[in-house]
């Protein structure tokens, strides 16, 4: 008898969440939990979820990653304008390294925000970059070619998490 | 109503599972945005390869027949972009919310942004590199060299430019992101490919206006009538400065 009174009650709510469930539900409408699955369901749910926590903490820790890289070349962009600047007093050099430099700030600022579209904007401003160094001074494309190749990796890795973290909000 | 993708259960609104087969509700939208800015990277990819054989190809040969093959590649590159989304493009060049306000607007904004755009890259020339350019330089060469210029810098790039920035770019970007996200990001883009850093000063607030003019009247149109008027007031003006000749001089 105890048991007819409990199970509708029980039924009626998320055992995980407690959101409402409707008699209907096989799953929580909030959190996926399976309500009715079997024994094996419910702890592969469990599991999924403690993997899917671990990769949200990964794919925050490489999006901070990101914006160190897009701070950091907002600062060599900098330097590099203020040494052509005073070696081959080249103020335009100084001035793109700047307008550069504000871009890539605005982007690591942005990607708190909006990470997925700042990461993006910023491995595109550092691919024209290269292009542009490589037309005004072809020589530039292979130095620090291993610094490019890791810089576009963890620019490439901050999209990926940057889309990792909205799949699973 | 919106339905379950795998199941077809009915959703309520504030579902984020679906209740019956435990679908997760955005796990489509999630694939979709993964493959716009799939698409947003590879579209920039290609324009940036396009540059790069572009530069090496004038290196060898600037004549007006490389010139030709070139633009052509450049409007048959974008055409292949944009029938990835033709659907959705060809809605762009409605007529339905242009009227006589925005037109006017149209008009007489790139009147203003030509004037200042061309007199102030002039005097940021004279001031970093004490000399001024003038794109003429490049069609001296040619005959009928302002008939080239005209095709070339006012007709072609606001046509299809347009389309690849605010058409295709614009799309792809607001399946990821809001609006406000979108008319920003086309914007730095749009700067980005001019290959110029100091040139973002002016490109990106021109790039920001023809994004919200394609945002606000869901048309290519008005964003075209800017690029247009903007390109062919500075034509005339580097014509007048190169030549000594106003436009009537030249039909006279």
């Amino acid at each position: 008898m105890d048991e007819l009174i409990q199970t509708p009650a029980e039924a009626t709510h998320c055992s995980l969440c407690s959101t409402p469930l409707a008699a209907d539900q096989n799953f929580c409408v909030n959190c996926g939990y399976p309500e009715k699955g079997t024994e094996s369901e419910k702890a592969k749910f469990h599991a999924d979820r403690v993997q899917n926590q671990r990769k949200q903490q990964f794919a925050k820790k490489e999006l901070k990653t990101g914006r160190i890289i897009l701070l950091v070349i907002a600062g060599l962009s900098f330097l590099s304008g203020l040494f052509y600047f005073f070696a081959m007093d080249d103020s335009a050099s100084l001035i793109a390294s700047g307008i550069l430099s504000i871009v890539y700030l605005a982007l690591a600022y942005w990607s708190q925000q909006k990470p997925l579209i700042a990461m993006v904007l910023g491995l595109l401003v550092y691919l024209t970059t290269i292009v542009i160094n490589g037309i005004v001074e072809p020589e530039t494309i292979h130095r620090g070619i291993i610094m490019k190749v890791i810089i576009i990796a963890f620019l490439g890795k901050g999209i990926n998490s940057a889309l990792q973290l909205r799949k699973n909000k | 109503m919106e339905q379950c993708t795998k199941c077809g259960a009915v959703l309520s609104p504030t579902d984020v599972f679906c209740g019956n087969c435990g679908t997760k509700r955005n796990q489509n939208v999630s694939e979709k945005e993964e493959q716009s800015i799939r698409q947003v990277i590879i579209f920039y990819l290609a324009y940036l390869v396009y540059a790069i054989v572009s530069y090496v190809i004038y290196l060898e040969s600037d004549s007006l027949l490389t010139e030709i093959i070139l633009e052509s590649v450049f409007i048959l590159l974008t055409l292949i972009f944009c029938f990835l989304d033709l659907k959705r493009i060809m809605k762009l060049y409605s007529l339905r919310f242009i009227n006589w306000k925005n037109l006017a607007f149209s008009i007489v904004f790139p009147v203003f942004t030509a004037v200042i755009v061309y007199f102030g890259i002039s005097w940021i020339n004279m001031l970093l590199l004490e000399e001024d350019y003038n794109m003429f330089y490049d069609y001296m060469g040619y005959e009928n060299s302002f008939l080239w210029a005209f095709i070339f810098v006012g007709v072609v790039a606001p046509v299809f430019e347009e389309l690849a920035f605010r058409g295709y770019l614009f799309n792809q970007l607001m399946n990821v992101t809001t609006s406000r996200v979108t008319i920003i990001a086309t914007a730095l883009i749009f700067a980005l490919v001019h290959f110029s850093f100091i040139s973002i000063l002016w490109i990106f607030p021109f790039g920001i206006v023809l994004g919200y003019l394609r945002y606000k009247y869901r048309t290519l149109w008005l964003g075209m009538i800017v690029h247009f008027i903007h390109n062919f007031l500075v034509l005339l003006l580097e014509y007048y400065y190169f030549s000594g000749e106003t436009l009537l001089d030249m039909f006279s």
